[in-house]
């Protein structure tokens, strides 16, 4: 027994090193003196989950973030493109405004309504600082100074099929309703990288019906890789930041008449994408594997 | 200055005690107490105690002699062991009685205390509950349909008489050296306790003294309204264990329902079946309501008052 726990606390101190470890006590979040906060979080546990995607980050899909300066200090909503079948994306952005921002920023992120009914998960998400996808929620995590992360698309945007990627698809009110209501910014968020981390071809909706899932994505790379196809390859993510944007107007109003705020905030999304796109020199940023990529696609 | 007259039932449980502590060395107040049970502590000169059931006639006579500005209700059964039809009848038939003769007697401000539990705990719960939220434990919880009841009861009176000024007050968890019913103090009286294995959920405690604190603040003149009560913070119910050392053993929750609620029944265990969706699910309220409107403030740390959980010995401490 001794071995293994020496070996399980030289495994600690590889995963949470130093810097990491500071970062944490940098959080702006208010903890009891047990080290939670009303919502659950606590970072002796968040730790080790921001050791795990902080590899993911730096060594697997590389992460570029750009305009991390835009991150405010107080409320905020971040607004994001969604992709790539499993969510990646929310896992880097996150990872971003924690390991770059300054200072470094918790993202609350919506997670499914059934999530706390699952043993052990529902406690890891928790104690990592995610909530309920609850609109009451959003209020409240707004009013307390906090920021949070959503995806207005939904599964409509991470369950995309390759031919539509980078296609912003239309976005509901809910977010900016919020917005408004709490006078948060908005900061509009880009990712490139995450539509070719799972190719998919097509979506199976008689399938995702029979199981319950909210769609079953057909990976192209399956009669390759079998079911390891759904491990996200790792594609190069580029993740733009954008300038908060402060918007005004009735949170009570019919969807109509939001509909041109809405559509403000989806451009300034595209124009983040774009910029991404621009940068982007190769999709996964690896020459062998870019060797692979058919030519209409790079 | 006049001096105020304040009538408090159920004086002689641990939140009427801590109150009356609170309040008896006040110059400015006059105390009358009842209880079905006895009055053991001091009577100092501002306080009378009359040993009366809140559903019998007499307790009538008390308003009509009385006639106080202000009545602090307490006199509530919280001890699920007890029979359902009694409890019912304490909490909901004896509110319903006492606040007839608030009205009629024209109180001036009338403080209840409910329960943060009216809420339930439901994974589609929001993080933070704000007085607004509905009841959700009537879905769940049928040994708290009394709780409940008077809660609906009380709520709908407020809202009824207005000039009475009526506080709803609806506090988390309270533990302290003298609580010992109720859920939380139950289950943590037990020698060893079970806990659903993978959950950890968030507990609210608040400490009696709080819970008085509370009161206190609730006597403001004109103040009126539905308040959520909590302490300083929140803490894991895993680490709530560890920290006052009680051992724990794992069971998969569909299990645990289906083991502790025949147990329950049978008299072995005094943790309702309704209630272990507490040690599943989060049920946080929000308490930023009553520290912006009344000014309350919680006396008591998350240490201290962790420091003070009777475990259901009975130490009473007068």
């Amino acid at each position: 027994m001794g071995r293994i726990r020496r070996a399980l606390q030289r495994l600690d101190r590889q995963l949470v090193t130093e810097d990491l470890e500071d970062l944490i006590s940098r959080l702006p979040n208010e903890l009891n003196e047990y080290g939670y906060d009303d919502w659950g979080f606590s970072p002796d546990t968040a730790k080790y989950a921001l050791a795990v995607s902080r590899w993911f980050y730096e060594n697997y899909f590389r992460c570029e973030a750009h305009g991390t300066g835009f991150l405010p200090e107080g409320r905020a909503v971040m607004v994001s493109n969604h992709s790539g079948q499993l969510p990646m994306d929310g896992m880097m952005i996150a990872t971003a405004a924690l390991l770059e921002g300054n200072p470094p920023r918790l993202l609350r992120g919506m997670v499914e309504r059934w999530m706390p009914t699952l043993p052990w998960v529902s406690t890891f998400f928790f104690r990592c600082g995610q909530v309920v996808g609850n609109r009451d929620d959003c209020r409240m995590l707004l009013e307390h100074d906090e920021a949070i992360m959503v995806f207005p698309e939904g599964v409509r945007g991470s369950g995309k099929t390759i031919w539509k990627r980078y296609e912003l698809q239309q976005f509901p009110s809910g977010f900016l309703r919020l917005a408004l209501q709490t006078d948060s910014p908005i900061i509009p968020v880009g990712l490139v990288g995450g539509e070719e981390s799972i190719i998919s071809v097509a979506n199976w909706e008689w399938a995702a019906k029979m199981t319950g899932m909210p769609y079953c994505p057909v990976p192209a790379l399956f009669p390759v890789l079998g079911p390891l196809s759904m491990m996200p390859l790792p594609t190069k993510f580029i993740i733009h930041f954008g300038e908060p944007m402060h918007l005004e107007g009735d949170p009570d109003a019919p969807d109509a008449e939001l509909r041109p705020l809405i559509e403000q905030v989806e451009e300034a999304i595209r124009g983040e994408i774009q910029k991404g796109l621009d940068r982007r020199r190769a999709i996964f940023d690896i020459p062998a594997l870019d060797a692979l990529v058919p030519g209409a696609w790079r | 200055m006049s001096v105020r007259k304040i009538l408090i039932t159920g004086i002689a449980g641990s939140t009427g005690r801590a109150v009356w502590r609170r309040l008896v060395e006040r110059k400015s107040a006059r105390l009358w107490g009842i209880d079905v049970r006895n009055w053991l502590l001091d009577r100092p000169k501002n306080f009378s105690f009359v040993q009366v059931d809140i559903n019998r006639n007499r307790a009538e006579d008390v308003f009509r002699t009385v006639r106080p500005h202000t009545v602090i209700h307490l006199a509530f059964i919280h001890d699920q062991s007890v029979k359902q039809s009694r409890r019912h009848n304490t909490n909901v038939i004896g509110t319903q009685k006492v606040l007839g003769y608030c009205a009629k007697y024209g109180v001036k401000k009338v403080v209840v205390v409910s329960q943060h539990q009216v809420y339930g705990a439901s994974p589609t719960n929001p993080s933070l509950i704000t007085e607004d939220m509905p009841l959700r434990a009537a879905a769940t919880r049928g040994e708290l349909r009394d709780l409940i009841e008077f809660d609906h009861v009380c709520r709908s009176w407020m809202y009824e008489h207005a000039q009475n000024n009526m506080v709803l007050l609806r506090p988390v968890f309270v533990l302290g050296p003298n609580v010992r019913a109720g859920f939380l103090n139950h289950y943590l009286s037990m020698k060893r306790v079970p806990v659903a294995m993978g959950f950890n959920p968030m507990l609210q405690i608040l400490h009696e003294d709080d819970v008085a604190e509370a009161i206190h603040c609730a006597l403001k003149p004109r103040s009126r309204g539905i308040y959520n009560v909590t302490g300083s913070s929140a803490i894991p119910v895993l680490r709530l264990i560890k920290e006052l050392n009680i051992p724990h053993y794992s069971v998969p929750h569909p299990l645990l329902y289906k083991l502790l609620g025949p147990a329950f029944r049978a008299g072995m265990s005094p943790l309702p079946p309704g209630a272990l969706q507490f040690l599943q699910y989060n049920c946080v309220v929000d308490g930023s309501r009553i520290r912006q409107e009344l000014g309350y403030e919680p006396v008591r740390t998350l240490r201290e008052t962790l420091g003070h959980v009777s475990r259901g010995e009975s130490v009473l401490v007068y």
